[in-house]
C-alpha cells in the first residue's frame, strides 16, 4: 500500500512538473492543472446529555488536497480527473468525459452530479468550512456514483434546464443497486442586480436482492426529493448578498415489507452570506433534520454555523467558523460546539465562478 | 418508479411546448456580447437587422461575473457571441459555453488589436497578482481598437448573416467615417491631457492614457486584481505628492477606500470615471468616449 502510494505520488508530481515546464515552453496542448491545498485548526466540545460526558478535542490537520487535470480531448470530448489525496490514500473524486450532442450535454464516468445545489460543488468553493448537517445526513460526503447524466438547457428566453441520470454507487456482484435522477431548474434576473435559480430534483435508489440468499438483505426502494433555491443581490464594488437553501425529503421503504418498515426523513438548510467587498464576507447557516431512531422515536438535530472569511485574492481564503449542534434524540442526546480556523488556496488554472 | 416516469413525462411535455414556442419567434439573428461596449459598437453596424444583448451592465466589473442562469439562456439562444477574450472572461465565459452546449460563432475581439502590457515569461506568476498572460484586456478605450474591431465584426457578420451583409457593410463604412472624424475632434479637444499626471486605481484606463499620452503616476493596486494594502498606499503618498498629481481616477466598480485614503493624505481630488455604458439601444460608442473624457475634464477643473 505504502509502495503504491509512493509510486503514484511520483507519477503525479512528475505530471505537475511536466505541466509547469510545458507552460513555460508555451505548449498550448497541455491540460489545465489545478491544485487545492487546505488545512485547519479545529476545536470540538461535545456534551452528552444522557450520561453527562464532556469531550474536548483540539487538533491541527490538513484536509484532503485536491488535484484536478482537465482538457479538451479532441473536437468532440472533454475530460477531467480530480484526485483527493490524504495520508496513504488517493481517492478518485471525479473522472469523467463529457460532450454535447444536438445541444444536449452528456457526462459519463464519475462526477459530483447535479443533484441539489451543493452536491455539484467541490467543498473548497463553499462559503463555509463544513457542509450543513442536513446535506451530510441525506447526501453523505457527496453523491458521486459511477454513471452518466444528460442535461439540456431549453432554447427558450428564460433559463430552463432539465436533466436525467443513472448511477451505481455501491457496486456489488451479488445484488443490483441502481440510482436514477431527474431534475428541472428555472432561473432568471429580477431587474439589473438580482438573480435567482430554483430547482427540483428526484434521486431514486433501488436495491434488488434476487440473486442472494442472505436473509439480512432485503429489497429496498428509496426516493430522495430535493428542492434548492439560490438568490443574489449584487451591489457596487463586488459586494453582494447571497441566499442558498435546500430542502430534503427522503422516503425509505423495504419493498417486500409492510408499512412498519416505512420511514420518512426530512431536513433543510438555509444560508445567508454577505460579501462586503472582494476581501471580507460574513455568513450564517441554519440547518435542521427530522428523523426517527432505531426505536422508531422521532428526533431532531439543529445546527447553526457562523463564519467570517478573508480572501487575499481569488486564489486564497482564510475562514473562521463557529458551529453549534443540538440533537434531542433520546438515544444520542448531545450538544456540540465547534470552532474551525482554516485556509483554502488554489494553485494553477483559474477556477470558474460557477453559479 | 411510476412516480418518476410521470415526472419525466411532464418534463418532455414542457420541452415540447418550449421548442414549438421558440420556433414561432422571429428570424432575426441573436448576437450576445460579454461586455456592453461591443453591443453598442455592433449596434452601429447591424442597426435593427439583429437582436443584440449584453451579459454585463455598464459599470459591472468584467472580471467578476457569475455564470448566472439568465446568461446561460442568452448564450443558448444566440447565433454569434462577441467577447473580449485575452482571459478577461476566463472565470465565467467557458462555463456559459459549456452549460449551454454552445457551438456557434465566438469572436474574441482582442485578437484584432495591438495588446498593451504583455508580460514577459518571468512576470507570469500569481505573485504578481492577477496577471493577464495575453496583455491588458481593457481594450475598448483606444479609438483605433474600436475601428479594428468594427471591421473584424463586419467580417464575422458576413459568415453569420450573409443575407444582410450589404446593409452591414454600408453601416460599417459610414461608422468608420464618422468615427475617424470623432477621433480627430477628441484628440484636438483633449490635447490638454497630454502629459497630465494622474493616479489610477486599476489598469482599466491604460489604453486611454496610451492614446492621449496621459502620464500615469501610479496604480493604487500594487498588484493587479489584489485589493490595495494600507502599507503600500502609505508608501506611494510621497511619490504622488512630489510628481504634482492632478487627479485620482477609479472605475465605478472599484473600491473607493483606496482613492479616499490617498485623497485625504495628499489633498488631491478623486473622481469616478465611467468605464462602459449600459446597452439600451440609445447609448452609443460616441457617448461613451464623450462621457469618459468629460468626466476627466470636469475633474481637472
Amino acid at each position: 500500500m505504502k509502495f503504491k502510494y509512493y509510486v503514484l505520488s511520483a507519477v503525479f508530481s512528475s505530471c505537475l512538473l511536466m505541466g509547469f515546464e510545458g507552460f513555460a515552453n508555451q505548449n498550448a496542448f497541455n491540460p489545465d492543472i489545478s491544485l487545492i491545498l487546505n488545512g485547519k485548526y479545529q476545536y470540538d466540545n461535545k456534551i452528552l446529555a444522557n450520561d453527562g460526558g464532556n469531550f474536548y478535542n483540539s487538533s491541527f490537520l490538513i484536509d484532503e488536497s485536491e488535484l484536478t487535470i482537465s482538457s479538451s480531448i479532441d473536437d468532440k470530448f472533454n475530460g477531467a480527473l480530480t484526485l483527493a489525496v490524504m495520508d496513504g490514500e488517493i481517492g478518485v473524486e471525479e473522472a469523467f468525459i463529457n460532450s454535447s450532442l444536438y445541444g444536449v450535454n452528456v457526462k459519463v464516468g464519475r462526477s459530483l452530479w447535479d443533484i441539489g445545489y451543493l452536491n455539484s460543488k467541490h467543498p473548497h468553493s463553499d462559503n463555509f468550512a463544513t457542509r450543513p448537517i442536513a446535506y451530510e445526513f441525506f447526501m453523505g460526503e457527496s453523491f458521486n456514483g459511477d454513471g452518466g447524466q444528460f442535461s439540456y438547457v431549453l432554447p427558450v428566453k428564460k433559463y430552463v434546464e432539465v436533466g436525467v441520470g443513472v448511477y451505481n454507487i455501491d457496486y456489488n456482484s451479488d445484488y443490483n443497486n441502481i440510482s436514477y435522477s431527474t431534475y428541472l431548474r428555472f432561473g432568471e434576473d429580477i431587474g439589473k442586480n438580482q438573480d435567482y435559480r430554483i430547482g427540483l430534483y428526484l434521486l431514486a435508489n433501488r436495491t434488488d436482492t434476487k440473486n442472494i440468499i442472505d436473509m439480512e438483505m432485503e429489497d429496498s426502494s428509496n426516493n430522495l426529493f430535493i428542492m434548492d433555491y439560490k438568490y443574489n443581490i449584487n451591489f457596487m464594488n463586488d459586494s453582494k448578498l447571497t441566499f442558498i437553501g435546500e430542502y430534503y425529503h427522503n422516503n425509505l421503504a423495504g419493498v417486500n415489507d409492510d408499512i412498519e418498515n416505512y420511514s420518512a426523513d426530512s431536513g433543510y438548510y438555509a444560508s445567508l452570506v454577505y460579501q462586503f467587498n472582494r476581501r471580507w464576507a460574513v455568513g450564517g447557516t441554519y440547518s435542521q433534520i427530522f428523523s426517527k431512531n432505531e426505536d422508531y422515536e422521532k428526533y431532531q438535530i439543529q445546527e447553526s454555523l457562523l463564519m467570517v472569511s478573508y480572501n487575499n485574492s481569488e486564489f486564497s481564503t482564510i475562514r473562521l467558523q463557529y458551529g453549534f449542534a443540538h440533537n434531542n434524540d433520546s438515544l444520542d442526546n448531545y450538544n456540540n460546539h465547534t470552532v474551525i480556523l482554516h485556509y483554502v488556496v488554489s494553485i494553477g488554472a483559474h477556477s470558474a465562478h460557477s453559479y | 418508479m411510476i412516480k418518476s416516469f410521470k415526472y419525466v413525462l411532464a418534463l418532455l411535455l414542457i420541452m415540447n411546448f418550449a421548442i414549438s414556442y421558440s420556433k414561432a419567434e422571429e428570424k432575426k439573428i441573436n448576437i450576445f456580447t460579454c461586455e456592453p461596449e461591443w453591443a453598442i459598437l455592433l449596434q452601429e453596424i447591424v442597426k435593427d437587422k439583429a437582436n443584440i444583448d449584453s451579459a454585463i451592465y455598464g459599470n459591472q466589473n468584467p472580471h467578476f461575473i457569475q455564470a448566472k442562469p439568465s446568461l446561460i439562456a442568452k448564450v443558448k439562444n444566440s447565433n454569434m457571441l462577441v467577447c473580449t477574450g485575452a482571459e478577461l472572461e476566463i472565470g465565467w465565459l467557458p462555463m456559459l459555453i459549456e452549460k449551454s452546449a454552445y457551438k456557434k460563432s465566438v469572436v474574441y475581439v482582442s485578437n484584432y488589436v495591438k495588446m498593451l502590457d504583455i508580460p514577459s515569461k518571468d512576470e507570469i506568476d500569481r505573485k504578481n497578482g492577477d496577471v493577464h498572460p495575453f496583455g491588458n484586456p481593457h481594450i475598448h478605450l483606444h479609438p483605433e481598437n474600436i475601428k479594428a474591431i468594427a471591421s473584424a465584426l463586419l467580417e464575422k457578420l458576413k459568415e453569420v448573416d450573409s443575407l444582410n451583409y450589404d446593409f452591414y457593410k454600408k453601416n460599417h463604412d459610414e461608422f468608420i467615417k464618422k468615427w475617424d472624424e470623432k477621433i480627430l475632434k477628441l484628440k484636438d479637444k483633449y490635447k490638454v491631457l497630454n502629459g497630465v499626471n494622474i493616479v489610477f486605481h486599476h489598469k482599466d484606463f491604460d489604453y486611454l492614457t496610451d492614446w492621449l499620452k496621459i502620464n500615469k503616476v501610479a496604480y493604487l493596486e500594487e498588484k493587479a486584481g489584489v485589493s490595495p494594502s494600507a502599507v503600500y498606499l502609505r508608501s506611494i503618498v510621497d511619490k504622488i505628492k512630489n510628481e504634482k498629481t492632478k487627479l485620482i481616477i477609479r472605475a465605478p466598480y472599484s473600491d473607493k477606500d483606496a482613492s479616499l485614503f490617498i485623497s485625504n493624505k495628499t489633498g488631491i481630488k478623486n473622481i469616478v470615471v465611467p468605464y462602459s455604458m449600459d446597452y439600451d439601444g440609445k447609448n452609443t460608442i460616441f457617448d461613451l468616449y464623450d462621457n469618459i473624457l468629460n468626466a476627466i475634464e470636469e475633474g481637472l477643473k
